[in-house]
C-alpha cells in the first residue's frame, strides 16, 4: 500500500487524568501524522510517536499518545491497515495472523499434539536418561538415602526373623550377583526385613540398599528365583530408575501444566488425572526394563528365564486381585510380564 | 489536560442511532452490536430535549420516549439520583471460537519453546479475559510486561528444581524451605497486590493498592500462627481479614474502595463446606465397604475427591464472593452486587469437566469462556455518581517482582 486508507477511525479519547471518555475521529495523513478531531478541537500527533497495543482477537485497541492519553477504538481493520502502511509491529502481527486464520490454528493443534506425544514417549525419557547417567553414581544414591527409615515405617517393616545362616548364604550369593551385574559406583547392601503387611516383595533404594522380605524368601522354592528377583532390583539401581523416575514425573507434570495452563477451580482436577496416568505409565516402563535386566542375568547364568517366570507366577497367586485395571497401577500386568520374558 | 471534556461542552445531539440495530445510545458506541457509531451519520439535532435529561434535572412533565430498552448508561448530569439506578451488569464479550484460536496458538508455541513463550501466553490470556470483561461497554486493560513474567518464571523454575532435589535428598531441607517461604509470603502478597492493581486499567485510569507490608504480615503470618492454637477455628476469620486487607486499600484512581462486611459469611461458607465434605466422606466410606473388589477403593476415592472439590472449590468461594461483593463499594462512584448461584455454577463446572475430559483438553478454552460469561453476568454495579469524575492518582510503578508473586502464588483481586 503506497498511501494510507483515507477513511476515518472512530474511537474514544481517554486523557488518563479523569475517567471521562470523549468521542473522537482520527485521520492519518500521507506524512504519517494523526489528526484527532472532537468537539473540543483538533490535535495533531505523529503516528511514529504513538504506542499502539498489539492486536488480540476482536479486542479494542489503544493508540497511546505521547502525553499519556490514549484513544480506544474498535475500527480494527483500519488501524491494521495504517500499521501495515507504516510498517510497524511485525512480530505481534505475525502471531495475530496465526490466531485469526483457521488453517494455522489446525496446524498449531497438530503441532501441539505431535510435540506433546513426542515429548511424552521420547523427549522426556531420553532427557531424563541423559541427566541421570550424566550425574555421578553418588548423586543418584543421595536421592532416597535419607528416606529409608520413613519407607520402612510406612511399609510396616520389622527386623527379619530369618535364621542367620540363611541370611549369610543369600548375602554371599547376592555379593556374587552384584559383582557380575553391577558397574562400580554403587554400594550394594542386601538387608532382610519382615513385612507382614506388605507380603512377599523386594524394594531397591537408589543408593544400592535392597530390602528383601521374609515372606518372599518363604514363597520361593529355589534360590535361583530369589536371585532373579534380586537381579530385577539391581537393574533398578544400575539403570538409575530412581532419578529418572523423579525427572520424568516432574517433566510430564510440567508438560501437562504447560498445556492446561493455570486453571483454577474444578477444571484443575482434570489436570491431575492425566498426570497420574502418565506417571504410572512411566513406572510400568521401568518395571519392564528391570524385568529385562533380570532375564539377561538368568540367561547369563544358564538358567533361562524359568526362575523369573515361576516366582512371578507365585507372586500372582499370593496377591489375588493384583491383575486389576493395569492402566492405573505402577506395575504391568503379571501375565504380560511373564509372557514378555520369553524362554 | 488536553481536550477537556467539560460539562459545558456537551454536543447538542444527545442520542446516536446505531445503523446495525437501530437503537439509540447516549454515546457513539453501540454495546449491543459492539461497534462504534459513525458520528458523520448522525441524525440532525433533536428539536426537544429528551425526557431522560429532564427527568434527572427534576422536570418530569413529558412522558418518557422509547429509547433502547436495556439502557445501561447512567445519567449524564452531574447529580445522579441516588438509589434510582438499576444495577448495571458486567458483561463478558469474549467468545469461545475466537479464544480457542488464541489459546491453541499460545499452547503450541509454549510447548515448542519449552515454556519460554508461557509468559506471553499468560499476558495474552489476561488481556483477552480482562479486555472482554466490560462495564458500560468499556473493558479492563492488563498492562503487565511479558518479559517480567518470563524472568519470574525462570527464577521460580530454578528454585522449584532446587527445592525438589534438595528435599528428595534431605527431607528436612524441604521443611526448612517451606518455612522460609511462609516467612516471605506476606511480603510477596503485598507486592503482588500492588503490582496487579497498578497494571489494571479501566478507562485508562489505573487501579492502585496502598496496603502496607506490616499489615500483610499481621494478617497473613500473625493470624496464621493462631490457626493451630484454635484448632483451625480462626481460619475463616483469617480469610475475612485477608479479603478486607485487599479491598480496603484498593483504589481506582483516587476513588477508594470500601469493604464493610463482617466475617459471618466466611464462617458460614467454611462450615457449610466442611458439612458437605462430611457427606462426601460418608459416601466414600459406604462405597468402599459396599462395593466389592479393588475398584471400590477407586470409586470411593473418586467420590470423596469430587465432593471435596465441590465443597471447597465451588460452594465456599461462591458464597464468599457474593457476600464480599454485597459489601464492597467504590466510594462516591458505585456499589457492587454478586448473585452467583452454587447450583448453576456446579452444573456449569460439571459440564466443563466432562467436556474437557471428553475432548482430551481441547475444550479448555470453551470452558474458560463459559465460566467467565456466567460469572460476570452475575456481577453488577449500581452507580451512585458519575464514573467520569474519577481522577488518576500519581503513583510510581511498583516494579516487576510483584508479578512473579502474583503469577505463581495465584494472588489476585479475585473480583
Amino acid at each position: 500500500m503506497s498511501q494510507p486508507d483515507p477513511g476515518a477511525l472512530h474511537g474514544e479519547l481517554f486523557d488518563g487524568v479523569t475517567a471521562a471518555a470523549l468521542p473522537v475521529t482520527v485521520r492519518l495523513s500521507a506524512t504519517g501524522e494523526l489528526s484527532i478531531r472532537s468537539t473540543g478541537g483538533e490535535r495533531r500527533v505523529a503516528l511514529a510517536e504513538c504506542r499502539i497495543s498489539p492486536p488480540l482477537g476482536s479486542l479494542p485497541r489503544r493508540i497511546g499518545l505521547p502525553d499519556g492519553a490514549s484513544i480506544e477504538t474498535r475500527d480494527l481493520e483500519l488501524l491494521a491497515a495504517w500499521e501495515g502502511w507504516w510498517g510497524r509491529a511485525r512480530g505481534a502481527r505475525l502471531v495475530h495472523r496465526l490466531e485469526t486464520r483457521w488453517r494455522y490454528v489446525v496446524a498449531a493443534a497438530a503441532v501441539l499434539v505431535l510435540a506433546s506425544v513426542g515429548a511424552y514417549v521420547w523427549g522426556i525419557p531420553l532427557a531424563a536418561r541423559a541427566i541421570a547417567f550424566g550425574l555421578p553414581a553418588s548423586a543418584n544414591a543421595v536421592i532416597g538415602e535419607q528416606a529409608q527409615p520413613t519407607i520402612e515405617r510406612l511399609l510396616g517393616m520389622r527386623p527379619s526373623t530369618l535364621p542367620a545362616e540363611r541370611q549369610a548364604a543369600l548375602s554371599e550369593q547376592f555379593g556374587r550377583l552384584a559383582g557380575e551385574m553391577a558397574a562400580p559406583g554403587f554400594r550394594y547392601d542386601l538387608q532382610f526385613r519382615s513385612a507382614p503387611g506388605l507380603g512377599p516383595n523386594a524394594i531397591a533404594l537408589p543408593s544400592g540398599t535392597i530390602l528383601l522380605t521374609d515372606e518372599l524368601v518363604a514363597l520361593a522354592e529355589r534360590d535361583e528365583e530369589l536371585l532373579a528377583v534380586l537381579a530385577h532390583e539391581v537393574t533398578h539401581v544400575e539403570q538409575r530408575h530412581g532419578v529418572r523416575s523423579v525427572l520424568q514425573n516432574s517433566g510430564v507434570a510440567f508438560l501437562i501444566g504447560l498445556v492446561l495452563g493455570d486453571l483454577t477451580s474444578a477444571t484443575s482436577l482434570g489436570a491431575s488425572l492425566p498426570t497420574v496416568f502418565a506417571q504410572t505409565g512411566y513406572s510400568r516402563d521401568f518395571e519392564r526394563e528391570a524385568d529385562r535386566g533380570a532375564a539377561d542375568f538368568c540367561r547369563a547364568r544358564g538358567w533361562g528365564t524359568a526362575p523369573m517366570r515361576s516366582i512371578l507366577e507365585k507372586l500372582a497367586a499370593a496377591h489375588p486381585g493384583s491383575d486389576g485395571a493395569s492402566w492405573i497401577s505402577s506395575h504391568p500386568d503379571i501375565g504380560e510380564r511373564i509372557a514378555a520374558l520369553g524362554d | 489536560m488536553l481536550l477537556a471534556p467539560g460539562r459545558g461542552e456537551e454536543p447538542s445531539v444527545i442520542g446516536y442511532a446505531c445503523s446495525g440495530c437501530g437503537r439509540t445510545w447516549p454515546e457513539n458506541y453501540c454495546p449491543a452490536c459492539h461497534t462504534t457509531i459513525d458520528r458523520n451519520q448522525l441524525p440532525p439535532p433533536l428539536a426537544t430535549p429528551t425526557p431522560i435529561i429532564q427527568a434527572a434535572a427534576g422536570v418530569g412533565a413529558l412522558p418518557p420516549r422509547e429509547l433502547a430498552a436495556d439502557w445501561p448508561w447512567p445519567s449524564r448530569t452531574t447529580r445522579a439520583t441516588p438509589g434510582s439506578g438499576a444495577g448495571v451488569p458486567f458483561t463478558f464479550t469474549g467468545n469461545a471460537s475466537e479464544y480457542f484460536r488464541i489459546w491453541i496458538v499460545n499452547v503450541a508455541l509454549t510447548v515448542l519453546t519449552l515454556g519460554v513463550y508461557a509468559a506471553w501466553a499468560k499476558v495474552n490470556k489476561r488481556r483477552y479475559f480482562w479486555g472482554h470483561t466490560q462495564l458500560q461497554g468499556r473493558g479492563f486493560e492488563y498492562t503487565g510486561d511479558p518479559v517480567a513474567i518470563l524472568k519470574g518464571n525462570l527464577i521460580l523454575g530454578a528454585g522449584a528444581i532446587g527445592y525438589y532435589f534438595a528435599s528428595s535428598a534431605q527431607p528436612l531441607l524441604g521443611l526448612a524451605a517451606l518455612g522460609a517461604i511462609s516467612l516471605v509470603y506476606p511480603w510477596l502478597f503485598c507486592k503482588a497486590m500492588r503490582f496487579n492493581a497498578h497494571h489494571t486499567r479501566h478507562r485508562h485510569i489505573r487501579f492502585g493498592f496502598d496496603g502496607t507490608v506490616g499489615e500483610s504480615y499481621a494478617v497473613n503470618l500473625g493470624l496464621l500462627l493462631l490457626v493451630p492454637l484454635t484448632l483451625g477455628a480462626i481460619w475463616p476469620y483469617l480469610q475475612y481479614r485477608r479479603k478486607r486487607y485487599q479491598l480496603e486499600h484498593l483504589r481506582y484512581g483516587t476513588a477508594r474502595f470500601r469493604f464493610n462486611g463482617g466475617s459471618g459469611p466466611f464462617y458460614g461458607a467454611f462450615f457449610g463446606a466442611v458439612g458437605i465434605m462430611g457427606i462426601g466422606v460418608a459416601l466414600a466410606t459406604v462405597a468402599g465397604v459396599a462395593l466389592p473388589g479393588a475398584h471400590a477403593r477407586w470409586v470411593g476415592l473418586g467420590i470423596g475427591y469430587l465432593v471435596g472439590a465441590v465443597a471447597f472449590v465451588v460452594y465456599a468461594p461462591t458464597r464468599v464472593l457474593n457476600a464480599v461483593l454485597e459489601h464492597t463499594r467504590l466510594e462516591g462512584v458505585a456499589s457492587l452486587r454478586g448473585s452467583l448461584r452454587v447450583s448453576e455454577l456446579l452444573a456449569l463446572e460439571l459440564v466443563n469437566l466432562l467436556a474437557i475430559v471428553g475432548t482430551l483438553g481441547l475444550a479448555v478454552p470453551w470452558a474458560s469462556v463459559r465460566r467467565a460469561q456466567y460469572r460476570w453476568s452475575r456481577v453488577e454495579a449500581t452507580f451512585e455518581g458519575p464514573v467520569e469524575r474519577v481522577t488518576a492518582a500519581a503513583a510510581p510503578d511498583p516494579g516487576t517482582f510483584g508479578d512473579v508473586a502474583a503469577e505463581h502464588l495465584e494472588i489476585d483481586i479475585a473480583l
